[in-house]
């Protein structure tokens, strides 16, 4: 082939790039430990952030994530600096395909979250109303390496071409939630958190089984397995030509509960270990339902069959199309697609995590912590994070971590939480090699000289990208600067554990009726 | 959005890497997949196929369910003899004598009397030396007086030993003198369905009894004067003859008869183990008979290979049937046991036909009670019947076909694509085999010259092979399972037509294509006998599998 013959389409670039960029989405791990940010008790249940709070409309908290072990085009390019034209490499394309290959993309923002403590302060009460978006593709490696290795290669001959990791899922709802964390003791505290949650959309697909067979001897072709796919919430589920905007935000019938629940074990000042478990519940979807399946079938080609050979002297010369269609009408007989609008359930994944944090040191302003993190997703994979905690004082807090989501490359995190006043800006990503990009220049050439450039810039080698950003209203603010620039802390108490939402200023032993809570720069009697 | 600022002014100030691609920018690396597709699948087992099979003149030998060749011819069929129509004639004149004309002179005119004399007609049939019965089938019977006396007679005749309708015969004539003489009259009777019955078989006749009843008008008979009578039968057909026929020769045949089966098998390629000649002997008479044979010769290109040995000398005789309207029927099979040199040396010369002459004989071991009918008939049917159990090496099949692969084979990959990015074509052949036969193919790629350009395989030792299957050479050639297949072979084989191959017979104006293929059954370098049942077959699947190399660099 020819590749000269071939142009390069902007298009195409565009695509990739699109496939390759995006930002944002799961909650920052990295963000863990930092209880100067409100946010971080969405990972971290049993924790409470060092003030109450109120998140500014559509920015209290705001996540996107996209990821992609999919397309990754810098990977495929090479170009030795002062060469004028980069290098494409097929086997590092094929290379790539290896393992999973994945597109997803995750939005959650929140329309209103806010959180305070109770009057004795042993418990601390949130709740929170977010609008979560995920979509997910994922493409079967032996699909992917295909143009690669065809059908017929000799380790395939032994095996099978699987394509059963063949997934697609979008789901859009809305949770409601409530959290309560209490602090027993001076060691033990928990968090509860209950959510209902109103589904607006669904679409997905499951109990795929699909592979594709060839038989070494013969090349016939076998495949076998099924598919089935559940759609909710969408016009078309119907077949309604259009859906009022405003009828797709309110729909109902889509409902579901979800919980959280955590348990904080500080068996001393220093050390500090927590176990939660996240996501029990499931989701019905019942409105605007659509079903369509298709059974387990094993089918196999042949090719052309011929029982009676006296048969094909009387073929006419239509006969080889008549053919393919009665073969086309068997497979279709075969895989037919059932469809039927039944209501189902998407179950949520539970996800188990445990955490160790150690204070490192600590003086008058600032602190350091070190923590570990690991987490069971639900799907198989293991995420795990360790991370450097450190305030520099009360206004400004940093995290540096290090760790593995969804059990893929390793990358480095980083987060900052800047107390402005009454506001608290939060900015985290587990993934800040994000910021590694790289420029493709592609040149339109015409007549030998170059005519035309077109310049994309994409992120280099990442596979996920993911920002979290939040900005809330701390309760108390006033009272708590103004008191700690004007006192001076005892010595063994940190500024932060000054910092109440009902007086921030005062001593926890100003508190009669405070409980400790563990969480660095939490209040404490 | 001071945050989102910083955030993008920071991505644009970590670009680490910069690539420019454009048509030009060269790739690296191998796309080398193999792609296969299944092209088809026949399954051809004997059973499956039986219209083919007739066709072919090849049926099941329902003692051993083994599949045999069967041409099948016929010798002769024809009446053992005979037998011809009777024309028999028998006459006498009662002469008066003087008394006789003295009294009949001296009779008053109205008185009347009656003579009764008796004779006895001689029937003779020279095929027989003894007759007891005869069915007549057609003709008849015509009785004439003639008088020459003056008088006025009524002749009554009546033949005891014919049965008309399971009465004797009888004829009554009246003559009426009106004064001219001589006075004549004549009868027919038809003798359809007639029997006649000898009283001696030995001996023949037929017994007529007369009485002549007579009237006298008054006139003077003169001495001399006669009653002439003649009695005869005409065009009279015997259906049946019942009694004893001579020992004879009744007459010769000859009969030649091609094998088309063998034409154009080159001696020495096929070895029929167990052929076999079955003759069928039909005999609707009532007599015996022997066939006398001169010769039993295969032709090859003009030689003759005769046939001698105790199944050719002791051929049987023919049985005669038991009674009017059964068939007796005498087989006889001429096999290896009992030829010299035998059937398989025979057919081992591969002849294009036979030759069987001879003659027929009647009661060939002596004179014995026979019937003989019009409809009775003798045949000499056979067959030729080659079991197929034996052995074949190097049977080749050749065939030329036009087409012009240099432009297919250039017409087959279309740009981008080119032959230059087609590493190999696999055509796989996957046969799972229970014949016990193999074969090797081949085929010769020429230009139009009729230069042979290449070849798929190598000429030496590429032919490739469809395994046979493992036959049973266990015990005797003569047990049931000998020379079967016990262990069906399967065997991928491929014809691999690789790109050299191709873009050398693109740039090289092939036009022809000679397939040649040549079968060979199992172990038959060592004279290994196999044998074919309808059960077996084979399962034929044909793939392709196209191995890219694929160039991204011109």
């Amino acid at each position: 082939m020819n590749m000269r013959a071939m142009s390069i389409s902007p298009a195409l670039l565009g695509f990739l790039f699109l496939c390759s960029s995006g930002l944002l989405a799961q909650d920052a791990h990295t963000a863990l430990f930092m209880d100067l940010a409100p946010q971080h008790t969405r990972l971290h249940l049993a924790s409470r952030p060092s003030n109450g709070y109120l998140g500014m409309p559509l920015l209290g908290n705001l996540r996107i994530e996209m990821g992609n072990s999919l397309v990754h085009p810098v990977q495929w390019l090479s170009q030795v600096s002062g060469e004028s034209e980069a290098t494409f490499n097929l086997d590092a394309v094929r290379q790539s395909f290896s393992d999973r290959n994945d597109l997803s993309m995750d939005f959650q923002w929140d329309w209103l979250n806010a959180g305070g403590f109770s009057a004795n302060r042993r418990s601390f009460w949130s709740v929170a109303v977010s609008e979560h978006i995920q979509s997910r593709i994922e493409l079967p490696e032996d699909l992917m390496r295909l143009p690669f290795t065809g059908n017929a290669s000799a380790a395939l001959m032994a095996s099978s071409l699987d394509f059963s990791s063949f997934q697609f899922q979008f789901s859009h709802r809305r949770e409601f939630a409530a959290s309560w964390q209490y602090e027993w003791n001076d060691k033990i505290s928990s968090g509860l958190r209950v959510a209902y949650l109103q589904g607006l959309s669904y679409a997905g697909t499951r109990d795929n089984s699909t592979h594709w067979t060839i038989n070494p001897d013969t090349y016939a072709w076998g495949v076998e397995g099924g598919l089935a796919m559940d759609v909710a919430g969408w016009p078309m589920a119907n077949f309604e030509d259009s859906k009022e905007v405003s009828d797709y935000f309110n729909t109902k019938g889509n409902r579901g509960v979800s919980a959280a629940i955590a348990l904080q074990f500080k068996p001393s000042e220093k050390w500090n270990g927590f176990i939660q478990i996240a996501d029990l519940g499931k989701l019905n979807w019942s409105s605007d339902v659509q079903n369509w399946s298709i059974a387990d079938t094993t089918m196999v080609f042949s090719g052309l069959v011929v029982d009676d050979t006296e048969a094909l002297d009387a073929w006419p010369s239509d006969s080889l199309e008549n053919w393919l269609e009665s073969i086309g009408a068997a497979w279709e007989q075969a895989f037919a697609v059932d469809s039927s609008s039944s209501s189902f359930s998407q179950i949520l994944l539970p996800k188990m995590s445990v955490g160790v944090s150690w204070q490192a040191f600590k003086t008058q302003r600032q602190e350091g912590t070190v923590g570990a993190w690991a987490r069971s997703d639900g799907q198989g994979y293991w995420d795990w994070r360790l991370s450097y905690n450190h305030r520099f004082n009360e206004w400004v807090g940093l995290a540096f971590s290090h760790g593995v989501n969804q059990s893929r490359k390793s990358t480095f995190g980083l987060a900052l939480c800047l107390n402005a006043g009454p506001l608290a800006m939060f900015v985290a990503t587990d993934h800040i090699g994000f910021s590694k990009w790289t420029r493709i220049v592609v040149e339109q050439m015409k007549e030998g000289a170059i005519a035309s450039e077109e310049e994309f810039i994409v992120p280099n080698q990442s596979h996920a990208m993911q920002l979290q950003a939040g900005l809330t209203w701390r309760f108390g603010w006033r009272k708590a600067s103004s008191k700690h620039q004007k006192s001076n802390p005892a010595p063994n108490q940190s500024v932060f554990k000054g910092s109440s939402t009902r007086n921030p200023g005062m001593d926890s032993r100003e508190h009669p009726g405070a409980v400790p809570c563990n969480a660095p720069g939490s209040w404490k009697d | 959005m001071v945050v989102f600022s910083g955030f993008i002014l920071f991505l644009n100030s970590c670009i680490r890497e910069e690539f420019n691609i454009n048509e030009d920018s060269p790739i690296v690396g191998d796309i080398q997949p193999s792609w296969g597709l299944p092209l088809g699948q026949i399954e051809l087992t004997f059973n499956d196929h039986w219209d083919l099979l007739d066709s072919l003149q090849i049926e099941v030998n329902e003692s051993d369910g083994m599949l045999q060749y069967v041409q099948p011819f016929d010798v002769f069929s024809s009446a053992p003899l005979s037998l011809e129509p009777l024309q028999e004639s028998f006459s006498f004149s009662w002469i008066l004598d003087e008394s006789s004309a003295d009294v009949l002179s001296a009779l008053p005119e109205g008185v009347n009397g009656t003579y009764e004399t008796s004779t006895q007609w001689n029937w003779g049939l020279i095929e027989m030396s003894a007759v007891d019965s005869l069915w007549i089938g057609s003709g008849n019977w015509v009785t004439q007086v003639s008088s020459q006396l003056p008088m006025d007679l009524e002749a009554k005749l009546v033949a005891s030993n014919i049965l008309l309708d399971g009465e004797p015969l009888e004829t009554i004539l009246t003559l009426n003198y009106t004064g001219t003489l001589p006075v004549t009259a004549s009868q027919s009777l038809s003798l359809v369905d007639g029997t006649v019955l000898f009283l001696d078989p030995s001996n023949p006749i037929v017994s007529m009894d007369w009485e002549v009843e007579w009237m006298s008008n008054g006139s003077p008979i003169n001495v001399g004067e006669a009653l002439a009578v003649e009695v005869s039968i005409s065009e009279t057909a015997v259906e049946g003859a019942f009694g004893e026929f001579a020992e004879s020769v009744a007459w010769s045949f000859e009969m030649g008869q091609p094998i088309p089966v063998l034409e154009g098998i080159s001696t020495g390629l096929v070895h029929f183990a167990d052929p076999q000649i079955h003759l069928w002997m039909l005999n609707s008479s009532g007599i015996p008979v022997g066939i006398q044979w001169d010769e039993l010769a295969f032709y090859s290109e003009g030689n003759a290979a005769y046939l001698s040995g105790s199944d050719w000398t002791g051929f049987p005789v023919i049985e005669a049937a038991l009674n009017p309207g059964d068939d007796a029927v005498t087989t006889h099979v001429i096999d290896n046991s009992g030829t010299t040199p035998t059937l398989s040396e025979i057919l081992d010369a591969m002849p294009d036909s036979m030759q069987l002459s001879g003659a027929v004989s009647i009661n060939p071991e002596g004179t014995t009670d026979n019937f003989l009918l019009s409809t009775s008939r003798i045949a000499l049917e056979g067959e030729m019947r080659l079991p197929m159990n034996g052995w074949a090496s190097a049977i080749q099949w050749t065939d030329t076909i036009d087409v012009s692969i240099s432009e297919a084979l250039e017409e087959a990959l279309n740009p981008p694509l080119d032959w230059q990015d087609v590493d190999s074509v696999t055509i796989r052949f996957r046969c799972e085999n229970t014949l016990p036969v193999g074969v090797r193919v081949q085929a010769y790629f020429l230009n139009g010259q009729g230069e042979v350009l290449d070849s798929i395989g190598d000429h030496s030792n590429g032919w490739r092979l469809i395994e046979p299957g493992v036959v049973s050479s266990m015990g005797q050639p003569n047990d049931p399972n000998y020379g079967r297949v016990t262990v069906p072979a399967a065997r991928n084989i491929d014809w691999v037509f690789d790109r050299e191959m191709a873009q050398d017979l693109v740039g090289q104006d092939c036009q022809q294509v000679i397939i040649r293929a040549m079968l060979e059954t199992t172990d038959a370098s060592s004279n290994q006998d196999v044998r074919f049942y309808p059960e077996d077959g084979l399962r034929l699947n044909l793939g392709l599998r196209i191995d890219f190399d694929l160039n991204w660099n011109p």
